[in-house]
């Protein structure tokens, strides 16, 4: 029985899931969104029971003076800060993501838009045809858009403030502006009463895009979280994410290591690629065009070629675990042979 | 004596000027509206097309000749214009013969608009310039010779109203008189006048019945401007300055099976392994031999666990950073049991770190029955499984400092990575770890290959627990697989000579939407 009913488990859950693919009745997807939903709550519910393992494992190294105990200390002690702050002001945090779903746009060019706690607004453009629905939107800003762009109603609160600013798309990333081929965006900023800390509009593209949510939001109550986040966190993040260069490099200089014929094509592959990604590359006498080329080809060819091999044989792998526990045929995860 | 190419196109907007006769300009209503359900839908959406009344052709021409016609719901045009070698002292001489040959161009270069209807069988340029108004708006060229050209209909706009019915209220398809009693309301506006389709969603919850049997919707068009811009509009108020196409209406369709030839594909694939795995299980159980080519990777594992006991260090398992839907965490997680259990045989230690809660408590579980399998519950720690942090950056930091503090032997990257692979490979190789590393992730594969000592490519990561059991129903679904991959390699030789001789068709054999 121990194995028995989650083996009966798996199959029915399993094979339900996989109908998702060839079933796309509403009824059906009702009972798909339930079964996501209890794995949600599940996941949920594994978070405090992380939190009682971080307990387990480093309280007793701190209580026993280990080894690099203060950063254990420091750690716990972080944790149960952020999370008093994070409870305190929590109510507030979810008006603002609420917020962030009740939104849309007065173009077609924009249809999808999200918008962050510190309520900056971010427009992805969609094709067009696309099937992803459009939602009107409740005009509460003090805002008008017109063909010639974005400007102040002319009833708005004489408080309110909007101000224009071009930023060249180098700037920023071309994903996030909607893949715009221009050579700048125009990003308004509306200042206006204590409600409001600030709103950002982007523009791109040459349409005139307007987004803003239908509740002005209280966001200042969330101050210290955000201040945690923003201050401590994301700074901590970057901080990571930048040893990767130096990571890179040392594990560059052993890779291009010319010990082995493979290791020689990978070099010179390499050496191939880098010098036509820099302007030199394209400098070079004679070889300059030519090195653009083969590097495109490089790209292109092999490495895509490979790259689907390993996609290719990565799903078949995927099919044939997922059958494998799916059927019962893997039990190791159960405890059993 | 600089050589240069001489372009006859660049970015310019040209007005070819002296307008014939203005184009028709007068807004009208959408024809045709028709509302369906779409194909292989679950009944929550409705699929509304419409035609606009007016056809035409666009004829590009260079002078006198013509260069190429167009339908009319396109507005651009590959123009292979004249590209002359010649050779130029300087670039200033270079500028100024090619500022003299674009005005030449744009003196020639017209757009015409032409109701095909009123054109003989054998067009020629005379009859285009008797029939056709020359188009007055503004022409693009762009530098790889497409001119690009917009016109006064395209400045109108459409909106698309769907009726809202009070509660409990249903209209038949007949009975048009009950429509009163419902409220129109704007579900798209700012529709592009060559847009013909919209995919309306009638319901929020895509998991819940329609509130609605059936949906009626117009159209309405607009000239472009403030009045269609803002959505916010209410229907009233864009009812005055519009024309209504007629009102008409469709009931979603929910369908039970998706009909689509890459759907049936994707059912054989599994079928077909699902069958070839009994078949191979079967013929195990049998007591034929299985044999499965030898993974240096995987082989590796059993020796890292044994120089770690030598060692007397422990061994760090980490499972990837995404949650456990992911199926190579699954994977990662029935690697585990079978590691765990060598681990326990051999009486070395291992620390698992994880990222997500939840994976935290499945390691735990499986590590625990590793123990348990291998005899030696009682060495089963239960400080070994450790969750970190579900933060990717804060994960990587806190792994690498048990790397640095408890100095394992042996680290085993088993699972998804992003960008803290090259991180942690690189802080395990500085505290000279034997690396062994498997993710069928292929961007993060070239920075383990650099940094750890084995690693495991795509399926191989999907090979480990079967290869490490031994167990011949395991082994049985590798050679499942193994066929599966026979066929589709067949399939690609067969696709490529296919389409090399023409039938693209073969493509949509594919399609699954």
């Amino acid at each position: 029985m121990r194995t028995t009913l989650p083996l009966i488990l798996s199959f029915l859950i399993g094979m339900f899931m996989l109908g998702e693919f060839f079933v796309p009745h509403w009824r059906y997807q009702m009972v798909k969104g339930f079964i996501l939903e209890f794995g949600t709550l599940l996941a949920s519910a594994a978070f405090l029971l992380g939190i009682i393992n971080l307990i387990q494992v480093n309280l007793p190294k701190i209580k026993n003076r280990e080894k690099d105990w203060g950063y254990k200390a420091l750690m716990l002690g972080s944790m149960v800060i952020t999370i008093i702050v994070g409870l305190a002001e929590g109510s507030h945090r979810m008006q603002a993501y609420e917020l962030a779903t009740v939104q849309g746009s007065p173009t077609e060019e924009i249809q999808e838009i999200e918008v962050d706690e510190s309520l900056k607004i971010m427009a992805l453009s969609t094709p067009e045809g696309s099937e992803m629905p459009a939602v009107a939107i409740e005009v509460s800003l003090p805002l008008q858009a017109d063909q010639e762009g974005i400007k102040l109603a002319p009833d708005a609160d004489p408080r309110f403030k909007l101000t224009r600013r071009k930023i060249p798309l180098n700037n920023i990333d071309k994903e996030t502006s909607g893949g715009t081929q221009d050579n700048q965006i125009i990003q308004y900023t509306l200042t206006g009463n204590k409600s409001i800390e600030q709103i950002e509009v982007l523009e791109s593209g040459g349409a005139s895009t307007l987004m803003m949510p239908r509740n002005r939001p209280s966001i200042r109550k969330t101050i210290a979280y955000k201040w945690i986040f923003d201050r401590i966190f994301i700074p901590l993040s970057a901080t990571m994410f930048a040893l990767l260069a130096f990571y890179i490099a040392s594990a560059a200089f052993r890779a291009f290591r010319a010990r082995n014929l493979e290791a020689t094509i990978l070099l010179a592959a390499a050496c191939i690629v880098m010098l036509a990604q820099v302007p030199i590359g394209e400098q070079l006498p004679f070889i300059g065009d030519y090195l653009a080329q083969f590097k495109e080809w490089i790209l292109d060819t092999p490495n895509v070629a490979a790259t689907r091999a390993i996609y290719i044989g990565g799903a078949l792998g995927a099919i044939s675990t997922g059958l494998r526990i799916v059927l019962g045929i893997e039990r190791s995860h159960l405890g059993g042979d | 004596m600089m050589t240069c190419f001489l372009y006859c196109f660049f970015v310019l907007f040209i007005s070819v000027g002296q307008a014939a006769k203005p184009l028709d300009q007068s807004l009208r209503a959408p024809t045709n509206l028709k509302v369906s359900a779409p194909t292989n839908d679950g009944g929550t959406r409705l699929k509304i097309q419409w035609e606009m009344p007016r056809k035409w052709s666009f004829y590009i021409m260079d002078g006198d000749r013509i260069v190429g016609v167009v339908d009319h719901d396109k507005r651009a045009f590959d123009f292979k214009g004249n590209i002359e070698d010649v050779d130029f002292p300087d670039e200033e001489s270079r500028l100024e013969a090619q500022k003299s040959a674009t005005q030449e161009l744009s003196n020639r270069l017209k757009v015409l608009w032409v109701d095909p209807s009123k054109l003989p069988t054998i067009v020629n340029a005379s009859d285009i310039e008797r029939s056709g108004q020359l188009l007055t708006h503004k022409i693009e060229l762009d530098p790889k010779g497409k001119i690009k050209w917009s016109i006064p209909s395209d400045s109108f706009r459409l909106s698309l109203y769907r009726l809202e019915m009070p509660a409990g209220h249903t209209c038949e398809e007949s009975d048009v008189n009950c429509l009163e009693k419902g409220k129109w309301k704007v579900i798209k506006s700012n529709i592009k006048g060559a847009t013909r389709e919209y995919i309306d969603t009638v319901t929020d919850n895509p998991r819940k019945k329609p509130p609605e049997e059936r949906y009626w919707y117009k159209m309405g068009v607009f000239p472009a401007g403030p009045a269609s811009t803002e959505s916010g509009k209410l229907y009233e108020e864009l009812l005055v300055s519009s024309m209504e196409s007629e009102i008409v209406s469709g009931k979603p369709h929910a369908s039970w099976v998706k009909k689509a030839s890459g759907i049936y594909l994707l059912f054989a694939l599994i079928l077909a392994v699902g069958i070839l795995m009994f078949h191979y299980t079967r013929k195990a159980r049998s007591g034929a031999k299985m044999a499965i080519r030898r993974i240096p990777g995987i082989d590796a594992i059993e020796e890292g666990i044994g120089r770690a006991t030598e060692m007397g260090k422990p061994v760090l398992y980490v499972p990837g950073i995404d949650s456990l839907e992911d199926i190579q965490t699954i994977a990662s997680m029935l690697v585990l049991g079978e590691i765990s259990k060598t681990i326990a045989e051999y009486q070395a230690d291992v620390i698992v770190s994880c990222c997500i809660p939840i994976v935290r408590e499945v390691a735990d579980e499986v590590v625990k029955a590793g123990f348990y399998r291998a005899g030696h519950p009682d060495a089963f720690d239960p400080t070994s499984v450790r969750f970190i942090s579900s933060e990717q950056f804060a994960f990587c930091a806190g792994t690498n400092g048990i790397m640095y503090r408890q100095k394992p032997a042996t680290n085993i990257y088993l699972g998804r990575f992003f960008a803290e692979s090259l991180i942690l490979a690189e802080t395990g190789y500085v505290n000279r770890a034997i690396q062994i590393a498997g993710t069928a992730e292929a961007s993060q594969l070239p920075f383990f290959i650099a940094a750890c000592d084995y690693t495991l490519i795509g399926e191989e990561l999907f090979a480990v627990s079967a290869y490490l059991s031994g167990d011949p129903r395991l082994v049985s679904s590798l050679k499942a697989s193994d066929v599966i991959k026979l066929v589709i390699v067949a399939l690609l030789a067969i696709g490529v000579c296919v389409i090399g001789f023409g039938f693209k068709d073969f493509l949509t054999w594919f399609n699954y939407s």
